[in-house]
């Protein structure tokens, strides 16, 4: 059970984290 | 315009975030197939799909590098490198995945499995392919030069694929995976392309996104 | 046309000798460490002696065609052909096939010490022996011309063409090397079609694409 909550943390937590970055990124964009 | 202003944007980001809690229910709480990997087996809907999505999207690498190619068109270059992106990093969560999947189930961390040999040959092609954007020069070639290479990359896929199948011959695709796609109880088989179709929105939304950056970056 | 860019190539290198000789050196050095490293136990080195020669076969093949383009880039001597009328799909499969010749002669220099210093039994058909050196090694070169012609601007072009060759060709390293597992354990040919097949299969494809894709990479 541990493996799939490892699972599931490591890819959404992967996919969740990298939207995060990209709106910083746009955040960033947007004030130049 | 921020990307999640737009209302169509929003609709997507909301289909696949309850998609993605679907598929999260689904992989915790769901009693797994009946097979030898116990409680382990509802693994299956969460790395075969992202296996799926990340071939998908270096697919499409291809079919934006054929177009930028053909057409000349920027906003393929822009699509193709989202699509790279995205893809390399479903990549990675495939690779990471494969072995905590293969550990407890068969004993090795890392069998020589076609299909996951196969996708870490085409990582390290895409980890080419970035070093290839950061250093290769002059940003317009650059575009052309890496079009090439995600072409490449997915040509070589069949021959990788066939190599690596009969390389070791007691290294077969894992025969267990065939029980997910047996007739007799279609609902594993429902599961899989249900995950593999909220995996589809969430990939879509993330390379449209990223899409967006980029020709904003690139308008700048 | 074909020929004399062909001919071009070989009078460049047979006067000063650098690239074949430069190989060969490194390919001596290669089999020298791999000696040492695998502690030339007879009956053991039997089992690798096909791997090891394909991977010195790898590592010698980005040396020359590093050196083959690069004498392209001296003197700014690419703008020659690209202000010639010359298909440019030509001049690419002009560089494969001078590059396999540079390769091969190299190969045949070393493969003598090789099977010397490895104390392997020579009991086989050259002519088998050939027939998988010139495939492998056209299959190699094949897109080994590809990534040097894209990496020919970059700045860190001496480690982009490794960084990129060896995923791509990592069905040649298989193939190659199951080819020559069975030739030194003297099976009949009928045995490892499959595996020459994979080689040639990789020279089509690739030979194909970079004859179709080269003038987009080279243009201005």
């Amino acid at each position: 059970m541990e493996y799939l909550i490892t699972v599931v943390v490591l890819v959404y937590g992967a996919i969740a984290g990298w939207f995060f970055y990209q709106l910083q990124q746009q955040k960033i964009l947007k004030r130049s | 315009m921020s990307f999640f202003n737009y209302r169509n944007n929003l609709i997507h980001a909301a289909v696949a975030a309850a998609l993605a809690t679907i598929n999260i229910f689904i992989v915790l709480t769901l009693d797994p197939p009946n097979l030898a990997q116990g409680v382990f087996g509802n693994i299956f809907y969460i790395h075969v799909p992202v296996a799926w999505s990340a071939f998908l999207l270096y697919f499409a690498v291809m079919v934006c590098g054929i177009f930028f190619l053909t057409k000349k068109s920027i906003e393929w270059d822009h699509r193709g490198l989202a699509c790279a992106e995205v893809g390399t990093l479903f990549m990675f969560l495939v690779l990471t995945t494969g072995p905590i999947w293969a550990k407890p189930a068969w004993g090795l961390f890392w069998p020589w499995e076609p299909r996951l040999t196969t996708s870490l040959v085409l990582f390290l092609i895409f980890l080419g392919y970035f070093m290839l954007r950061q250093f290769g020069g002059n940003p317009e070639q650059v575009s052309r030069y890496a079009a090439v290479v995600g072409i490449l990359a997915f040509l070589d896929v069949p021959l990788i694929f066939l190599s690596v199948k009969f390389w070791l011959p007691e290294m077969q695709s894992h025969p267990q995976v065939g029980q997910y796609f047996d007739s007799v109880n279609p609902l594993p088989t429902y599961l899989v392309i249900f995950s593999f179709i909220s995996l589809l929105v969430l990939s879509s939304l993330m390379v449209r996104f990223r899409t967006n950056i980029l020709s904003m970056k690139d308008a700048s | 046309m074909l020929i004399h860019l062909i001919l071009k190539d070989l009078k460049i290198e047979w006067r000063s000798k650098e690239i074949i000789t430069s190989m060969f050196i490194f390919g001596l050095s290669i089999t020298l460490i791999f000696a040492l490293a695998f502690q030339v136990a007879p009956g053991l080195i039997h089992a690798f002696a096909s791997g090891l020669l394909w991977v010195v076969i790898l590592f010698t093949s980005v040396l020359g065609l590093n050196r083959l383009f690069s004498l392209e880039r001296e003197e700014h001597a690419m703008w020659s052909w690209t202000s010639a009328p010359v298909d440019r799909g030509t001049v690419y499969i002009a560089k494969v096939f001078s590059a396999l010749i540079f390769v091969l002669m190299s190969e045949l220099l070393f493969i003598v010490p090789f099977f010397i210093f490895l104390n392997l039994p020579a009991n086989f058909s050259f002519f088998q022996l050939a027939l998988i050196l010139f495939l492998g090694t056209g299959a190699i070169v094949s897109v080994g011309c590809l990534i040097s012609g894209i990496t020919l601007q970059a700045g860190l072009r001496d480690v982009l063409i490794p960084i990129l060759l060896f995923p791509s060709a990592s069905p040649v390293a298989i193939a190659a090397t199951k080819c020559t597992g069975f030739l030194f354990d003297k099976k009949p040919l009928a045995d490892w079609n499959f595996w020459l097949l994979i080689l040639c299969s990789f020279f089509v494809v690739f030979g194909l694409f970079g004859y179709l894709v080269f003038n987009r990479i080279v243009e201005e």
